[in-house]
């Protein structure tokens, strides 16, 4: 890739109506975005001209996704690891383990801004992180950790558990 | 700001597939919701996703399953990979969940009909079952004589029967006394009602025709004075329920029976010591207070009361 092809950028537009120029080489990473610049035949020009809106995706959101891009956008391809064999989440590199510390709404953003934007490895390495938080836990500390409600009220409960006291013996 | 419930269900997914078995089993057993998403929506389980839930050996949250004799919860199923249905299965289903409990356990249980020999069920149709000969060991709730009399009618092996109805069993009579069941070859019958005229009509039936050891069970949130006459017919009583005084009484003076109560042990252990130890405290008959399962046992009860 040529140096001016490196320095071509496009701009993105949040949600919120912030606009971000960023580097061709860097937004790659977006499956979505590339695929939107072929079709258009912008792929190889050097405007690309109005910003690219990302409806879904807000300012800070994209900001980071950006950041992201920009770390790992030299990155080798990772092989495809579309198998049925558990995968490992405790390779996650130390960068991405202090950028996906954040609070959980920002992270679960990210993954559907990586969704959105179809950028793989940032989806896979949110999604590890969200897996690492669930992983080990009992049912009542992943419900406290995602603030999920127990369907059964308490009364209800109570009624479980006398209907089930017969079989504790 | 976004939560977790906010995320597509194809997000979650992606999660997922990081999760090993047991994660995904404490996950699934967190709500309604997550064991859907866990094991997508059970209004239209296929056979493949019953194969997996099966092969897996997950149920639904609340459901009870028994691994090689242990009762458990799914919490603590949770916990285990393999679980192996070959000896022991226990059932119980769960109002809303009543279709994916019934497809879970027929899958289950017609499966492994050849080698269960010993079951625990409630609240599915038992008329799925139309082989129960290699069934020794049964523990059923059901306020279904339908379905009563269609275990009773294909049980060919068994031995030890626990039937344990609803407090508001219908009457079984018919279904106890017209069917071929040979009583005469079950060793335990433990009964557990509250109601003392279906507790009579049982016993007149089983009674006349077995020498079963009886155990009668009282659980319930009434105690139906009635059953004090029925009780001293009865081998052993089990009684979990909150009794006065002169209920007590009347129960210990009738037999041996162990006496289970979680929420009124400290209660009962004052009113021991205040009316049945004489004033020199050397108490008048033996009993015993089995701290492992949080139950009184009194033997003797005849003796010098």
């Amino acid at each position: 890739m040529t140096d001016a092809a490196q320095e071509r950028s496009i701009k993105l537009l949040s949600s919120d109506n912030e606009t971000f120029q960023v580097p061709r080489n860097v937004i790659r990473l977006s499956n979505t975005i590339n695929t939107l610049l072929q079709d258009l035949g912008l792929d190889d020009e050097e405007d690309a001209g109005d910003a690219i809106p990302v409806q879904n995706v807000t300012s800070t959101i994209l900001k980071k996704v950006i950041a992201w891009c920009q770390h790992h956008h030299e990155d080798p391809v990772a092989a495809d690891d579309s198998d049925s064999r558990e995968k490992r989440t405790d390779d996650i590199s130390s960068w991405d383990v202090e950028f996906l510390k954040v609070d959980q709404g920002t992270l679960f953003e990210l993954i559907l801004a990586a969704n959105y934007l179809d950028i793989k490895g940032l989806l896979d390495v949110s999604c590890k992180t969200v897996a690492n938080m669930i992983k080990g836990k009992s049912p009542e500390e992943i419900r406290r950790t995602f603030n999920i409600k127990n369907d059964f009220t308490p009364e209800e409960e109570e009624q479980i558990r006398k209907e089930n006291a017969w079989c504790e013996d | 700001m976004t939560h977790w419930s906010n995320l597509p269900y194809e997000m979650k997914c992606e999660v997922f597939k990081y999760l090993n078995k047991n994660d995904r089993f404490r996950f699934a057993s967190c709500n309604f919701q997550c064991f859907r998403e866990i094991f997508h929506d059970e209004k239209d389980v296929t056979s493949v996703e019953l194969e997996k839930i099966t092969e897996v050996g997950t149920i639904r949250p609340y459901f009870i399953v028994s691994v090689d004799g242990s009762v458990i919860r799914f919490e603590q199923i949770a916990n285990m990979c393999e679980i192996k249905y070959d000896d022991y299965v226990l059932a119980r289903g769960f109002g809303k969940i009543e279709n994916t409990v019934y497809k879970f356990f027929e899958n289950i249980l017609l499966e492994h009909r050849k080698t269960v020999r010993k079951l625990k069920i409630a609240d599915v149709d038992f008329t799925i079952f139309q082989d129960f000969s290699n069934i020794e060991e049964l523990e059923i709730i059901t306020n279904n004589k339908i379905h009563l009399y269609h275990i009773l009618s294909e049980s060919r092996n068994l031995t030890k029967l626990v039937v344990k109805f609803f407090e508001e069993a219908e009457r079984f009579e018919d279904v106890i006394s017209k069917n071929n069941f040979e009583w005469s070859k079950i060793e335990s019958v433990d009964l557990n009602c509250n109601a003392a005229d279906v507790a009579l009509e049982i016993l007149d039936i089983i009674h006349s025709s077995s020498s079963a050891c009886l155990k009668f069970s009282i659980n319930g949130r009434e105690f139906d004075a009635r059953l004090i006459d029925v009780l001293g017919r009865f081998d052993t009583i089990n009684i979990d329920l909150q009794l006065t005084n002169d209920q007590f009484f009347l129960l210990v003076k009738n037999k041996k029976f162990e006496l289970t109560n979680f929420y009124e042990y400290f209660e009962l252990e004052e009113l021991l010591l205040e009316k049945l130890w004489s004033s020199d405290d050397s108490p008048r008959f033996d009993y015993r207070y089995d701290r492992s399962r949080n139950i009184f046992i009194i033997d003797d009860l005849q003796k010098d009361f």
